[in-house]
C-alpha cells in the first residue's frame, strides 16, 4: 500500500499536506494542517494525519512519500490500531501501541508462558517517564 | 544516579574517609596536521608542507567520557564544554537489609547519590552516556601526620594534597627536574588553570600542553591530590569545593568534589616549584587509586519540558512546577504566566530528523468521590495534539483535577522532499516503510486507524550543530 502526501503551495508562501491513497483501501482525514515555510532555516512544524481505513484488506508495508516542490526533511511516525478511534485528542490513548494486544487472559501463568508471549504483536510505544502532577483550573 | 558500595560507611578510615565521584577523563587523540619546524612529528617526515606531509597521531585534549545519547543526537560536546561536566556526591548512606524492627541492624552496604552537575546551557546532555570512576581518599583536615622530618624536605611524599589558595598568582609547576614542567598550575586573577605536558600525557605529542581543568576561584577553593603509581607513572586528582556551598540544593556541603583525574609519565621524584622557583609546602596524604570505569545513562528530567509558542523563533525550557492546564468549553491548555505553551520533548527540538519520536501524553486524574483519606484516581489519557491543546472527554470534569505529562517513545522514520537533486542523493530517505507483520495480532490483523505524526522543516542539515 502506497500513502502519498502531496503538498500544495499557499500563498502566503507556505504549504500544506493531504494524504492519498492509491489502492483507495484509505480515506485520510487532515487533522491538523502542517504547513512548512518555504523560507530556509524555519521553525519545526509538527502536524498529525489521521487514516481511516475502510476496507479489511491491508497489506503489511506501508509506504508513505512526500511530494513537495520545496525541499524539506520530516520524521514521521506510525501509530496504528485495530480500535477505532476519532481523530481528535478526545479519544484516550490506545495503550495497546504500548503493551501489545490485550489477551482476555485470566490465567497468569498460561498469559506468560513462551507460546502465548511468541503470539504477542511488537509494542508501538515505550513509556519514557511520567511528569509531576500538573493543577487542573476552570478558566472563569 | 546511585552508587552502592559492599562495605560499610566510613569503612577503611573512619570518619577521614572520603568518597568522591567524576566523569572518566581520557585522551582525545587526533592526526596533526602541522608540518612546522616547532613540531616535533616535522622531525620525522622531511615533508613539512602542511597539505601533503604525513599526519601523524597525536594528543589533542583531554576530555571527560560524557556525550548525548547517539540514538537522539547527531553531535558529541567538544572537550571543552565536556571539561565543564561533574559529578557531586551526596554521601555516605549506611544501608542495611533487616527488618525494620531490628534493633541495631548491620549496615553492610554504603549508598552514594550522585548528581550530575551540567553546564546550564546543554539541554542535549540531558539523556547521555557517561563514564563514571570513584576514588577514596582520606580527608586531610580530619587526619593528623606525625612529625616526620623527611618531610620538612624538598622530597615530595609518595601522595600529596595542595590547597592551591596560598598559591601566588602565575606559573606554579611540578617537574621530575628544574627545567621541564609535566604539569602546570596558572594561576592568575581569579583563574586557575590545569595543564598537562603533552609528552608526558602522550609521547609522541611534541611540546604541546593540555588542558586537565579550569576553575574561577571566586566561587571554588581547588586542592590538588597527587599520587606516584610506581614505574614513573603519577596520578593527579583535581578537587574543587564551592567557596559558599548551597546548602539550598540537596545534599551540597562544602566537602571536596573530585573534577578531574588523569594519569601521566614521569620520572620517579618531582619537584612543585612556586613562580618564584620555591618549593611549595605540601600536605601528606592518603588516596586509592580510581575504580574502573562504570558506564551510565543519564534520563529525561521530566520536570523541565521545551516550551514551542507560535510566533517566537527561540524556544524556551518551562517546569512542570510552573504550569497549570486551564480548562476553557471542552479544550485544555498548559499555561504559565497567563501564557500558552506548546510542550514538546527536548528530543523533538532537535533540528534533524530522528529514528524516534516522543510525544506528549496527558494522563487526567479525578479525586476520588469515596469518603476517607482524599486520592486522585485514573480517568483517562490522552495524546497532546500536535499545537499542545487537549479535547476533553465530556465526561471530564475539572474540579479538583490534576493532570500529569507522560512521554512515549515511538519509532520514526526518516523523509526526505524535495527536487530531483535532492531527491537522487537522499534516495534511500524519499520514502518510508513501515512494517505491519511484527505489530499484527494473529486474531485481529484488520488495522482501522493509522496515526501519522509529522514533525518537519527545511531547515538546513548544515546549521543543526549547536
Amino acid at each position: 500500500m502506497v500513502v502519498n502526501m502531496p503538498g500544495t503551495g499557499n500563498a502566503d508562501g507556505s504549504f500544506s499536506f493531504t494524504c492519498t491513497d492509491s489502492t483507495q483501501h484509505l480515506s485520510l482525514v487532515l487533522v491538523t494542517e502542517g504547513s512548512v515555510p518555504s523560507y530556509n532555516d524555519g521553525p519545526l512544524q509538527y502536524a498529525r494525519f489521521d487514516a481511516l481505513a475502510q476496507a479489511t484488506e491491508i497489506d503489511v508495508l506501508l509506504e508513505v512519500s512526500i511530494d513537495t516542490g520545496d525541499p524539506l526533511w520530516a520524521d514521521l511516525l506510525l501509530l496504528h490500531s485495530g480500535k477505532s478511534i476519532k481523530s481528535d485528542s478526545s479519544q484516550p490513548i490506545d495503550f495497546d501501541w504500548m503493551f501489545g494486544l490485550h489477551q482476555d487472559e485470566a490465567d497468569l501463568n498460561k498469559a506468560t508462558s513462551p507460546e502465548t508471549l511468541l503470539t504477542l504483536p511488537e509494542a508501538q510505544a515505550r513509556i519514557i517517564g511520567l511528569s509531576a502532577a500538573i493543577p487542573v483550573i476552570q478558566k472563569s | 544516579m546511585v552508587c552502592v558500595l559492599s562495605e560499610r560507611p566510613f569503612d577503611q578510615m573512619g570518619l577521614a574517609d572520603r568518597v568522591v565521584a567524576a566523569f572518566e577523563t581520557v585522551h582525545q587523540y587526533g592526526f596533526s596536521t602541522e608540518g612546522g619546524e616547532t613540531s616535533k612529528s616535522a622531525k620525522f617526515d622531511k615533508d613539512t608542507n602542511p597539505a601533503t606531509a604525513p599526519k601523524v597521531l597525536g594528543l589533542r585534549n583531554l576530555r571527560r567520557e560524557i556525550g548525548p545519547d547517539p540514538r537522539l543526537s547527531y553531535h558529541g560536546i567538544s572537550a571543552h564544554a565536556s571539561r565543564d561536566c561533574r559529578l557531586r556526591v551526596e554521601g555516605p548512606i549506611g544501608l542495611h537489609f533487616e527488618r525494620s524492627t531490628t534493633a541495631a541492624p548491620t549496615f553492610a552496604n554504603t549508598q552514594f547519590l550522585l548528581h550530575y552537575n551540567l553546564p546550564e546551557n546543554r539541554p542535549d546532555l540531558e539523556e547521555s552516556f557517561a563514564g563514571v570512576v570513584l576514588q577514596r581518599y582520606v580527608d586531610p583536615a580530619w587526619s593528623w601526620w606525625p612529625e616526620n622530618p623527611e618531610l620538612a624536605s624538598r622530597a615530595l611524599p609518595a601522595t600529596w594534597w595542595l590547597d592551591t589558595n596560598d598559591l601566588p598568582d602565575g606559573l606554579t609547576t611540578l617537574s621530575p627536574d628544574d627545567t621541564t614542567a609535566v604539569v602546570e598550575l596558572e594561576r592568575s586573577g581569579g583563574s586557575l588553570d590545569i595543564w598537562i605536558e603533552g609528552g608526558a600525557a602522550y609521547n609522541d605529542n611534541g611540546a604541546k600542553k593540555v588542558a586537565l581543568a579550569t576553575f574561577d576561584l571566586k566561587s571554588e577553593h581547588i586542592a590538588i591530590l597527587h599520587q606516584f603509581l610506581g614505574e614513573g607513572r603519577h596520578a593527579i586528582s583535581v578537587m574543587a569545593r564551592p567557596v559558599k556551598p548551597d546548602l539550598f540544593v540537596c545534599g551540597e556541603l562544602d566537602s571536596a568534589q573530585l573534577v578531574a583525574r588523569t594519569v601521566y609519565n614521569a620520572g620517579r621524584h618531582l619537584v612543585l616549584n612556586d613562580p618564584d622557583g620555591k618549593p611549595v609546602a605540601v600536605v601528606p596524604a592518603r588516596a586509592s587509586q580510581s575504580t574502573f570505569v562504570e558506564w551510565v545513562r543519564s534520563n529525561r528530567n521530566l520536570s523541565e519540558f521545551v516550551s514551542v509558542r507560535p510566533g517566537l523563533e527561540k524556544n524556551s525550557r518551562v517546569t512542570v512546577s510552573e504550569l497549570t492546564a486551564e480548562v476553557e468549553g471542552n479544550v485544555m491548555r498548559l499555561v504559565s504566566q497567563g501564557k500558552y505553551h506548546q510542550i514538546h520533548s527536548p528530543v523533538s527540538e532537535r533540528p534533524y530528523p530522528l529514528n524516534v519520536r516522543r510525544l506528549q501524553t496527558a494522563i487526567l486524574r479525578q479525586p476520588s468521590k469515596a469518603i476517607g483519606r482524599p486520592f486522585d484516581l485514573f480517568q483517562s489519557a490522552h495524546l497532546l495534539d500536535p499545537d499542545g491543546s487537549l479535547r476533553l472527554p465530556d465526561a471530564f470534569d475539572p474540579v479538583g483535577a490534576t493532570m500529569s505529562l507522560a512521554e512515549i517513545e515511538t519509532h520514526a522514520e526518516t523523509l526526505v522532499a524535495g527536487d530531483e537533486q535532492l531527491n537522487a542523493n537522499f534516495v534511500q530517505f524519499t520514502k518510508a516503510h513501515f512494517d505491519l507483520f511484527n505489530s499484527t495480532s494473529q486474531t485481529e490483523d484488520i488495522k482501522k486507524v493509522f496515526r501519522f505524526d509529522l514533525r518537519a522543516t527545511n531547515r538546513t542539515l548544515e546549521k543543526t550543530r549547536s
